[in-house]
């Protein structure tokens, strides 16, 4: 496992992401409310950008704690912790771990 | 306005380099756009003042999303030239055919204003839309509630260099198999062109039906609505002879699937060869003096039928989904379509993504048989 910084904590504000590269691979991170969380970039459903998704707690939606994102394409929904589909949990996504260190971004893979 | 941020869709260079026509991108105008081309005064008066006429519409993909809304500005609107080269520009499509958003437009009580908006619509999209490009070429909207007004529309625009069939529904409206519609059928094969027939009344099965009664969600709603109408219609224009009468005659199914296809082949073949007899009491066999079809109903599917390839239903397994494009004669019927800017988008990355789709089977879903079928 190697640890990558990847943005400074400043460039994503609360309830927004972005999508690095990191090691070949499309990452992207959302911060909710100071945390940030990393999923694969792309959807499994057709491959729509999941950086450019919404998260879950930015929408009129009733369980506004659930920390997950949908894809900008078909809405598939995926936790942010997890990767997990929300109602298909038997399939998901890619999860990284990811924290924030000295105001920067680090995503471990 | 065209509203779509490109960074949301993984083109890839691939896509770019291929030659991709979509058959289904919708072009939907307010109607604020199409009052200049209305004609009837009591109609142009009603627009003005209250918009597109309110339909019996109920069902909304929106329940079923955080999002609300309807689905179908998901990804923008395209209202004019300049929308439609800028989204096949960021969508990587290279001739873009234009379908009428309009997919409510049967349900609309007054016969009038319906008339009056559908001969609107292909004025203005064929005068002051297609003409701004070449590629772009354009499925007019057919009255299909008055087949006389679709024959005026055939003939209207039928040899318009622009046009590459004219677009119907399938729906819960009359199946196409009744023989008021040989006039239709005629005008467009003495004008060598298809009929695209898309999913109408999107997800509206009638209340007053107890199986729409019964329906409580969008998937049993889209997802199988319009599969089911779609194969009813296909069911329905080949026991009715349709194409005994008119063997020139190709249909295009939009939005209705895919995988139902060899079920029916299938399925009509065995029915049919069980129980023929009743062929000769439909009025289109009866009137041709034939005792039974010239062919079987799957041969008439393969001979007649091309459908569109949103939404494709790929399985999980390679091996399947190479059974399923050879079962359901992909290479010859199979043609890709985005459905923009509705929420069902698909772009052209999945026919690059797996190892069943060769280089000829992709050329032929991106653009071969589209040209074939289009007379492109």
């Amino acid at each position: 496992m190697t640890e990558h910084t990847v943005a400074s904590a400043d460039d994503i504000p609360e309830g927004e992401g972005q999508i690095v590269e990191v090691d070949g691979l499309s990452v992207a991170i959302f911060n909710i409310e100071g945390e940030f969380y990393g999923v694969s970039n792309r959807c499994i459903h057709k491959g729509g950008p999941l950086g450019e998704g919404f998260l879950h707690s930015e929408l009129p939606v009733i369980n506004k704690d659930r920390k997950s994102v949908h894809c900008p394409w078909h809405f598939w929904e995926f936790d942010l912790e997890t990767g997990r589909h929300e109602v298909n949990p038997s399939t998901g996504i890619r999860a990284f771990d990811v924290s924030e260190r000295d105001g920067d971004v680090v995503v471990t893979i | 306005m065209s509203e779509l941020k490109a960074e949301r869709y993984p083109v890839t260079e691939a896509m770019r380099e291929a030659f991709v026509v979509d058959i289904d991108f919708h072009f939907e105008p307010a109607m604020e756009k199409l009052l200049p081309y209305v004609d009837h005064p009591g109609a142009k008066r009603t627009l003005s003042l209250d918009d597109f006429p309110p339909t019996t519409r109920y069902w909304a993909s929106g329940y079923a999303t955080p999002h609300g809304g309807n689905g179908r500005q998901t990804h923008g609107v395209a209202e004019t030239a300049d929308d439609v080269i800028d989204v096949s520009e960021k969508l990587a499509l290279d001739m873009p055919i234009l379908t009428p958003g309009y997919n409510t437009l049967p349900d609309v009580q007054n016969v009038v204003l319906k008339n009056e908006i559908v001969r609107a619509y292909n004025t203005y999209v064929l005068e002051e839309v297609s003409p701004a490009k070449e590629n772009i070429k354009v499925l007019p909207a057919l009255p299909q509630w008055d087949p006389e007004q679709c024959v005026e529309e055939i003939e209207l625009w039928g040899d318009n260099d622009d046009v590459v069939g004219f677009y119907g529904f399938f729906g819960h409206y009359s199946l196409l198999g009744n023989t008021q519609y040989d006039q239709v059928f005629e005008a467009l094969v003495k004008h060598d062109l298809p009929l695209a027939l898309h999913g109408g009344g999107t997800g509206n099965w009638p209340q007053k039906d107890l199986i729409g009664n019964s329906i409580r969600t969008w998937t049993e709603m889209y997802g199988l609505v319009h599969p089911v109408r779609a194969m009813m219609m296909v069911g329905n224009m080949v026991m009715n002879g349709v194409f005994d009468k008119y063997p020139e005659l190709q249909v295009v199914m939009i939005e209705g699937g895919l995988n139902w296809v060899p079920f029916i082949k299938m399925r009509m073949d065995e029915v049919y060869q069980d129980h023929p007899e009743d062929i000769q009491l439909t009025e289109r066999v009866t009137e041709l003096g034939q005792e039974y079809l010239k062919k079987q109903p799957s041969e008439y599917i393969e001979d007649h039928f091309s459908f569109s390839s949103q939404p494709i239903d790929i399985p999980k397994k390679t091996k399947n989904f190479e059974a399923m494009l050879d079962m359901t004669n992909a290479k010859d019927s199979l043609m890709f379509a985005t459905d923009y800017p509705h929420y069902t988008l698909e772009l052209a990355n999945w026919t690059f993504e797996s190892s069943a789709i060769d280089e000829e089977l992709r050329e032929n879903i991106l653009h071969e048989n589209a040209k074939r079928v289009f007379r492109i």
